[in-house]
């Protein structure tokens, strides 16, 4: 399901590959973000998703396929109109803090006129306009992660891509990280971030797209996810051999020892006969039968993909 | 694009001379010239006054008189300080038989005169051989020579003998009034002998393979100071890009190690990044050199090194484009040298083939002075890693190369510029992401050949 073209897409992949030497780090992707959501980019470490963010931001080119940013193919003038917090970041140790964050608001465009009222603006915002003539070394390094921030977004950017913005934040910043990604979906803006923790992406997110060694295993909204996969979560604690609920009717998976267990359920799978079916050997405290959450979607498919017999969920 | 280029030069420009090892980098040569011309003068402001009283025991009874004109003319000297007055002493007997000889006169006088020196009424005795002023006997006979060297000796005592100049110019003017009084017994004229010892000059011509029409085909050279300015400029090259890249190296391996490089890319190209820090590292060596060439053309000038006819202006443009060529064909290699290595210590090893690539024409910089035209200095000047370090000799030479050597060299540095800037800017783009150990020659290779 490759949607491509566009005024209405903000970014556009067009069976993107990279390689690096005999590695292939992203493999024939597709996918596009439209204008004013915010798109979680999930995937297990290595998977390809700063790869795939670094050919967005044209600082590495695809070998095969086609990117475009903004309805321009990725170049040096889109990647202007982009923010990018990259993953590996950091900042001029010796550089004073409004300095630094004017530095990078240049080489995207701006002028130091444009610029100036925002750096106050931003840095009175995140609590650090005291420390605008401080170096960065001086800094904590929850204020310097602050300070990368709004270096990221000084330019007013149409789009923004964070690469794992969460990685290192205590649970206050994190805080003020997503309500300020909350603010610029309501103000039509586009982000996309990476990240590990399930719970920022079904939060934040209006769609997600999930990457497993290269290859694309899952993108949509949240919403279509879901109905795509209506696999069912039984939950079970009890006392019992564990074999009797493995080998249970329906079940494709059984995770979890120790008298708590987890039961990924086939699509259509019956939970009423897998609770008969157990009740006749193991003694059951509990059996919950809910929805999948990301988290678990996220778990499965990258098991699926680790193994070389199924690879991809498309 | 030129905009984002002048952006990060300014940035990396501002980090440099900002700091306190810039400026004192920037002012240690001039402080070196000033000290090495002003130092004198002010060392004589705090140098010692008054009288140095020196006890002469004439032993000739010939000297004492014209010696003590040379004192007084010494110390009518404008600005001299410290007065020299010389004590006749008489050695005795010398009215009543002949002359003591050295040893002679040392064991009767040193005694009571050490004495005086330590009751500081001087500062030092002379004792003249009784022959210093006559002429050595004709060669032949060998035990006259040796009785007139024994006594025409000087012996000088003193509370030291490093204090001042005083001894070594004694000891001349001991020497002068004795060659006069040498010259009168062989019967020549002082007078006469002046003139006999004008300086013969020695002009040299270069004379042109080709004779231009109202041209007589031959150049005056003015030596050693056309060779001078070449080698300085050599010289202040290598300084350039020896300070200029390490300051590339450090720029780059700190952005990396800070992983401020992607946030950098992220905005411009890796060739405008390398662009940026090309300049704005050659504008903090630019400055550096400045101050250093102002401070040696400022030394060159005290000391009368200074000729207006030094240096030709015509070869001026030449010498600015292998000096930037030459900055930027070895800037490129460090850069992308820098974006390969996490530490320093990476660095070095990597750097030392670059390193003997750029010494090599000064080791052979004695062949291209004394074999301007051979092949091998030919092929040093068409070799574009060579050539900015020996064309500047080779063009300030008598004869000059031909205009078309020169023009070949020029071109062969541009080509070398391109091949270096495009080679760094392809290593440089996958070098600043890369981690781990530096890459091999033959992984380098393969990034050279991939598309991107």
């Amino acid at each position: 399901m490759s949607r491509t073209g566009g005024g209405e897409s903000a970014v556009v992949l067009e069976r993107v590959t990279k390689r690096y030497g005999g590695h292939i780090a992203v493999d024939e992707v597709s996918l596009a973000i439209a204008r004013g959501s915010v798109h979680g980019f999930i995937g297990p470490n290595g998977a390809g998703k700063t790869s795939t963010l670094r050919m967005i931001m044209h600082i590495t080119l695809p070998d095969a396929g086609r990117v475009t940013v903004l309805g321009r193919p990725a170049g040096r003038e889109t990647s202007q109109q982009v923010g990018y917090l990259p993953e590996e970041r950091g900042l001029y140790p010796k550089m004073r803090v409004g300095a630094l964050i004017e530095y990078l608001g240049q080489l995207k465009g701006r002028t130091r006129a444009e610029l100036k009222p925002r750096i106050d603006a931003w840095l009175d915002r995140m609590g650090l306009l005291a420390w605008k003539q401080k170096r960065c070394q001086e800094l904590s390094k929850g204020m310097q992660q602050k300070v990368q921030f709004i270096a990221t977004v000084v330019h007013d950017p149409e789009l923004i891509l964070l690469d794992e913005p969460f990685s290192g934040l205590d649970p206050l910043n994190a805080e003020v990280l997503i309500g300020i990604v909350e603010e610029w979906k309501r103000a039509g803006k586009t982000v996309i971030f990476s990240t590990h923790v399930m719970e920022h992406a079904e939060k934040l997110c209006d769609a997600v797209f999930m990457i497993v060694r290269g290859r694309k295993v899952l993108d949509g909204t949240l919403e279509s996810i879901r109905a795509r996969h209506r696999e069912e979560i039984v939950d079970v604690e009890g006392d019992g051999p564990r074999e009797r609920l493995a080998q249970a009717p329906g079940v494709i998976r059984c995770a979890g020892d120790g008298g708590r267990y987890e039961l990924l359920l086939r699509p259509g799978a019956d939970p009423q006969e897998l609770l008969r079916h157990v009740a006749g050997g193991f003694r059951v405290h509990r059996f919950e039968v809910r929805t999948p959450r990301l988290h678990d979607l996220f778990v499965q498919l990258a098991g699926d993909a680790a193994q070389p017999t199924s690879a991809g969920g498309e | 694009m030129l905009g984002r280029i002048w952006i990060v030069a300014r940035r990396d420009f501002d980090a440099v001379v900002r700091t306190k090892g810039f400026v004192i980098g920037l002012l240690f040569m001039p402080l070196m010239v000033l000290l090495s011309t002003q130092l004198p003068k002010l060392l004589e402001r705090f140098g010692e006054r008054g009288d140095r009283r020196v006890a002469i025991v004439d032993l000739t009874g010939r000297l004492e008189a014209p010696l003590a004109a040379w004192a007084e003319q010494r110390n009518a000297r404008p600005g001299e300080q410290l007065f020299l007055r010389l004590e006749g002493v008489a050695p005795p007997g010398l009215a009543t038989g002949p002359a003591l000889s050295l040893q002679a006169a040392r064991a009767a006088l040193e005694g009571d005169l050490a004495e005086r020196v330590r009751r500081e009424e001087l500062f030092g005795w002379l004792i003249i051989g009784r022959q210093v002023a006559d002429l050595p006997p004709p060669p032949g006979d060998a035990e006259a020579t040796a009785a007139h060297a024994a006594e025409s000796k000087l012996a000088y005592g003193a509370v030291s003998l490093t204090t001042g100049n005083l001894r070594q110019e004694l000891r001349t003017a001991v020497r002068d009034a004795a060659r006069s009084q040498r010259l009168a017994a062989a019967g020549v004229d002082a007078a006469v002998m002046a003139r006999v010892d004008v300086d013969v000059p020695f002009d040299e011509f270069v004379v042109a393979k080709q004779v231009k029409t109202g041209d007589d085909g031959v150049v005056r050279s003015s030596g050693m100071a056309e060779a001078m300015v070449p080698m300085g400029l050599t010289l202040l090259l290598l300084m350039g890009i020896m300070s200029s890249a390490g300051l590339l190296l450090n720029a780059t391996i700190e952005e990396k190690s800070n992983r401020v490089v992607e946030v950098l890319v992220s905005s411009v190209s890796a060739v405008e990044l390398m662009a940026g820090k090309l300049i704005g590292a050659f504008l903090t060596g630019l400055i550096t050199l400045l101050a250093w060439g102002a401070a040696g053309a400022f030394a060159a000038d005290h000391f009368n090194m200074l000729k207006a006819d030094t240096l030709a202006v015509a070869n001026l443009a030449w010498y600015a484009w292998f000096f930037v060529g030459g900055y930027l064909l070895f800037g490129a290699i460090y850069l992308a040298i820098g974006s390969l290595c996490q530490s320093i210590q990476d660095a070095q090893n990597m750097m030392l083939p670059v390193v003997l690539l750029i010494m090599l024409p000064m080791i052979g910089h004695s062949h291209l002075l004394e074999h301007p035209d051979s092949a091998l200095s030919r092929a040093l000047t068409f070799f574009p890693w060579s050539a900015p370090m020996t064309m500047p000799t080779r063009i300030a030479q008598s004869p000059p190369p031909p205009t078309w050597q020169v023009a070949a060299s020029a071109a062969s540095v541009a080509f070398g510029v391109l091949v270096s800037i495009w080679a760094a800017a392809k290593i440089f783009r996958i070098g600043i992401f890369s981690s781990g150990k530096p890459p091999k020659l033959r992984e380098l290779w393969r990034w050279l050949r991939e598309a991107s």
